[in-house]
């Protein structure tokens, strides 16, 4: 098992795809770090002419919880990178299983690695480049911010935060909000795993690396929407990653039985299933 | 040899993968009629059709918040998906040996991206209106779900057509230059950052009809519209022809796999 896991754990951080990806998410990060000081700086020249009057609202600056990349809510990166998170999750490496089989890479190591092993690295190593991938990205942007905007306390009042006291864990933003930030990184992370490990199962159906890698993301789509008309997005996961919450009713109990739901499919479906199947 | 090759390969083999565009657009029919009930609106069958690109009015100048367009983006996004799939993959790219010509190879897959772009939109206009029929949605080529500006003309309808088609075109030459998963996600990013940002640079702006100043006033206009997307047309076809007669399909293979 640790020799399978090694193996493709090398694999994985040898593989251009998640530099690739890191550098998408990466550049997207930079690109809103950017925005923000610009936005910071016209706001403080209009403050130097006008004074406290300014846009006609009292005198707040920005502040790293409404500045990272998982808190701002009306730029442009932000939308980007959080609907685009389960194509760059899946990329670094779900594609390769699909392109094992295309090789014949897959006879050559299930003949000298146990089954069970070669799989079972497979879906943990998928589950951590999702992970990974997306930690890196979302604390880049957290660390970035915070070389440069004040940690102030949220005020409701100022309405300058997107996140409600009503939403889950609002308290404790309003309270504690690195914490709150921090907790929220760690669920996105979850979750891009996740989504990386759905990639996977795709990848049963397929020897197409493209299908895998765009299929999951079509599919988690396709979901957001097909939810959104029944009035369900606080189920969909495009929506509850967002960690300003835009659609009510999103609860812990509800990411957490989501996140089990698609885990297991994913693992019941490529670990005992597709490890049935005769490669040779 | 090439276009008959992709008509019978990547044409009509995908065929069924619009069944599920049919589906997508079937609910999509069924939300706005809900909407039309719930809200007393008259709507005819070519609104029914045109709901499908509306997508949302220029952000922020419209002074209205923003509101991702789901419909329209989902719409884009599969056709790009099913563009994506085919013209690099291992069954075309051997097509490519036997017809001896990487010109006529390219060119073959921008005849197949024509046909497939009009033939998701048939699919589109013909579900919404078998839906219209069922439904009791009456025919009419009348607009009442958009408002309309001085500046509207017929033309104008026809740019989410013509847009699709150099989006596809467009993709292609990024096959060329990267991979198809990478292109695809690039396309997938434009078109994102183009329901947010209203720029005739962002050229998939102009199969929003909001976005038009035919329906908005702060809109593109339409010439601009054919303008833009005729240089990204020429642009990407030039480029596309240039690096893919440059490309070196074993190495491009070996780095795919």
């Amino acid at each position: 098992m640790k020799a399978a896991l090694k193996l493709e754990l090398r694999r994985l951080f040898s593989s251009k795809e998640l530099y690739i990806a890191l550098a998408i998410g990466l550049a997207l990060v930079v690109w809103l770090f950017v925005h923000e000081i610009a936005e910071s700086v016209r706001f403080a020249e209009e403050f130097a002419l006008y004074g406290d009057k300014v846009s006609g609202y009292l005198y707040y600056p920005k502040t790293v919880f409404n500045s990272c990349i998982e808190l701002e809510y009306d730029a442009l990166p932000p939308i980007l990178l959080y609907l685009l998170f389960p194509i760059i999750a899946a990329f670094p490496y779900a594609s390769t299983y699909c392109k094992d089989k295309k090789t014949g890479y897959l006879k050559n190591l299930l003949v000298r690695i146990d089954r069970r092993d070669c799989y079972l690295s497979k879906y943990i190593v998928s589950f951590l480049s999702g992970f990974l991938v997306s930690g890196v990205i979302l604390l880049s942007s957290l660390l970035l911010t915070m070389l440069v905007f004040p940690m102030l306390t949220p005020e409701a009042v100022t309405q300058n935060y997107y996140v409600q006291s009503g939403n889950m864990w609002g308290e404790l933003f309003y309270t504690m909000p690195m914490i709150y930030t921090l907790l929220y990184i760690l669920v996105d992370m979850l979750w891009c795993g996740c989504m990386a490990s759905f990639a996977l199962l795709l990848s049963m159906f397929t020897r197409s690396a493209f299908l895998a890698v765009t299929g999951s993301f079509i599919a988690f789509e396709v979901l957001d929407y097909v939810l959104s008309l029944f009035s369900l997005s606080q189920f969909s996961p495009i929506t509850f990653l967002r960690p300003i919450q835009t659609a009510g009713g999103i609860s812990l109990g509800i990411i957490l039985t989501v996140f089990i739901l698609f885990m297991a499919a994913s693992f019941v479906g490529f670990y005992f299933l597709e490890r049935k199947k005769d490669v040779f | 040899m090439y276009f008959k090759y992709d008509l019978k390969v990547g044409f009509m083999r995908d065929l069924p993968k619009l069944l599920i565009l049919a589906g997508l657009v079937l609910i999509a029919n069924i939300s706005l009629y809900r909407n039309a009930e719930l809200f007393s609106l008259n709507l005819g069958s070519l609104d029914y059709i045109l709901y499908l690109v509306k997508s949302i009015a220029p952000f922020p100048q419209s002074g209205e918040e923003f509101r991702f367009p789901v419909v329209w983006y989902l719409i884009q996004l599969y056709l790009a998906w099913i563009i994506g799939r085919y013209p690099f993959s291992s069954v075309c790219e051997s097509a490519l040996i036997y017809g001896g010509s990487r010109q006529k190879w390219y060119l073959s897959k921008v005849a197949w991206i024509v046909l497939t772009v009009l033939t998701y939109y048939l699919v589109m206009i013909i579900t919404s209106l078998v839906f219209c029929l069922v439904v009791g949605v009456p025919i009419s080529w009348e607009i009442n779900l958009l408002e309309l500006t001085e500046e509207f003309s017929s033309v104008a309808l026809f740019l989410p057509i013509v847009t699709s088609f150099v989006t596809g075109v467009f993709q292609l030459f990024l096959m060329a230059l990267t991979t198809p998963i990478i292109s695809f996600f690039l396309v997938a990013a434009l078109s994102a950052a183009s329901t947010y940002i209203t720029s005739p640079i962002l050229f998939t702006n102009c199969s929003q009809l909001l976005k038009l100043s035919a329906f908005s006033e702060v809109g593109i206009g339409t010439g601009e519209s054919y303008l833009t997307l005729a240089i990204v047309f020429l642009v990407s076809l030039v480029a596309g022809l240039t690096i893919f007669n440059r490309r070196d399909i074993l190495r491009s293979r070996r780095d795919e796999e």
